[in-house]
């Protein structure tokens, strides 16, 4: 049975929370409504599809053996699309737009190139390109990515 | 109304002991629609931009998915509620974490509404202090208000090509009746916009008065079945946000006027 004092003590635990839980939605509105750049600012939490994407992208794989390019399914490892979504990882992943992130890209491209090797494929080159569906103009663009070498 | 009888008046444990049931099912699913992916989401060691940039130990996903699956089993089944409960909320935020990719919004509205759930009290029937149920519902209430605000602040929503884009997306829209009927083009996009925002902010609102809570339920059921049909988004998100709905049913009062239905039946 509850005594008064663990009654008092667990008033005083819920008010924390309470108190928390509250500040944390202030803090979350003031940072929304404040003028100035991240990180002092930031964007209102469950802004779902706010600001929809406004171009769909693609990324596919090309690998050379001799003289023959041939398709890489990148959805044999990367199958997963979240819910009802044809989106994959590799689509959208920020490594394939950011200038900054080569490395990244080629340890992702060497990732694959081992994947097809140790299935016993010849690979001399691995092509990744970006295909980008503008949803406005409906004007589609490939955008190479990248070329490597195992 | 005080502070102390917003949060701490006795009331119903019934609605938070319900939650806790469907919840649990949710997450247990959801994760169980992860297994085929696992090592996909958990173990490659290329393109990780989750909470944790390592490759987590595979086995503490195994085991983290097992005691999702228990914990849920447990809850679902009545036994040691409490310590479930805890089980549950401690290997559900591990997966998100340890997920190659950012957990999505409604995921982390799962993992806040389980640290709610750990101070729930753990009986099924009776009268409690409603700080959990009442920090349940404001949480959920504060998903649709901070939406609808967002969406109002901004200019493609105002003006709906926010919705046109969408519903043109290969990835997200072209989708039932997205794909059947022309949605994306005419007065369309901005009267499914504005649909959106009102009916979201009076989602937030609408909920916790008796007088218009029904028309609230109603209005979410809505929003989230022209979703459903028009957008490629998971099933989960719709599922967990409605079976909120559980939190808002009044024993002896259903939905409505607020009025017990012995005194409606009477009057």
């Amino acid at each position: 049975m509850a005594t008064p004092a663990s009654t008092t003590a667990r008033r005083r635990w819920a008010s924390v929370v309470i108190a928390g839980w509250i500040s944390l939605q202030v803090i979350a509105a003031v940072r929304a409504a404040l003028p100035w750049p991240p990180p002092w600012s930031a964007k209102l939490p469950w802004e779902m599809f706010r600001v929809p994407p406004a171009v769909d992208h693609e990324l596919r794989a090309l690998m050379r053996a001799g003289d023959a390019w041939e398709p890489v399914a990148l959805d044999r490892w990367f199958s997963y699309s979240r819910g009802a979504t044809g989106e994959r990882a590799t689509d959208n992943h920020p490594i394939f737009f950011d200038p900054a992130r080569s490395r990244e890209r080629e340890v992702f491209a060497r990732w694959v190139m081992a994947r097809l090797i140790e299935d016993g494929r010849r690979v001399d080159e691995l092509r990744l390109v970006r295909r980008s569906h503008d949803l406005r103009s409906g004007l589609v663009r490939e955008h190479a990515v990248g070329r490597y070498t195992p | 109304m005080t502070w102390a009888g917003f949060f701490f008046a006795d009331e119903s444990v019934r609605g938070v002991h319900a939650f806790r049931v469907l919840l649990a099912v949710w997450t247990a699913v959801m994760v169980a629609e992860r297994l085929p992916y696992a090592v996909e989401l958990y173990a490659l060691p290329v393109l990780r931009i989750g909470l944790v940039t390592a490759v987590p130990p595979f086995a503490t996903v195994v085991v983290a998915m097992i005691g999702v699956f228990v914990g849920a089993g447990l809850i679902v089944a009545g036994r040691w509620p409490r310590v479930a409960t805890a089980v549950v909320f401690v290997c559900f935020a591990w997966l998100a974490a340890a997920e190659c990719r950012l957990p999505r919004a409604y995921v982390v509205l799962a993992l806040i509404q389980w640290f709610f759930l750990v101070w729930a009290p753990a009986r099924r029937d009776g009268e409690a202090p409603r700080w959990v149920s009442q920090l349940l519902k404001l949480q959920f209430s504060v998903a649709y208000g901070f939406a609808g605000i967002g969406k109002l602040g901004a200019a493609g929503w105002r003006t709906g090509e926010a919705v046109a884009v969408t519903l043109r997306a290969p990835h997200y829209g072209d989708y039932l009746l997205s794909s059947w009927f022309a949605l994306d083009v005419g007065v369309w996009p901005w009267v499914i916009a504005w649909g959106t925002i009102v009916g979201e902010i009076f989602i937030a609102l609408g909920l916790w008065w008796p007088v218009t809570r029904r028309a609230a339920i109603v209005a979410l059921v809505l929003l989230h079945v022209g979703i459903a049909a028009t957008l490629r988004i998971s099933w989960l998100f719709h599922a967990l946000m409605l079976l909120h709905v559980v939190l808002f049913v009044r024993p002896g009062q259903g939905f409505g006027s607020g009025r017990p239905r012995a005194a409606r039946a009477a009057a």
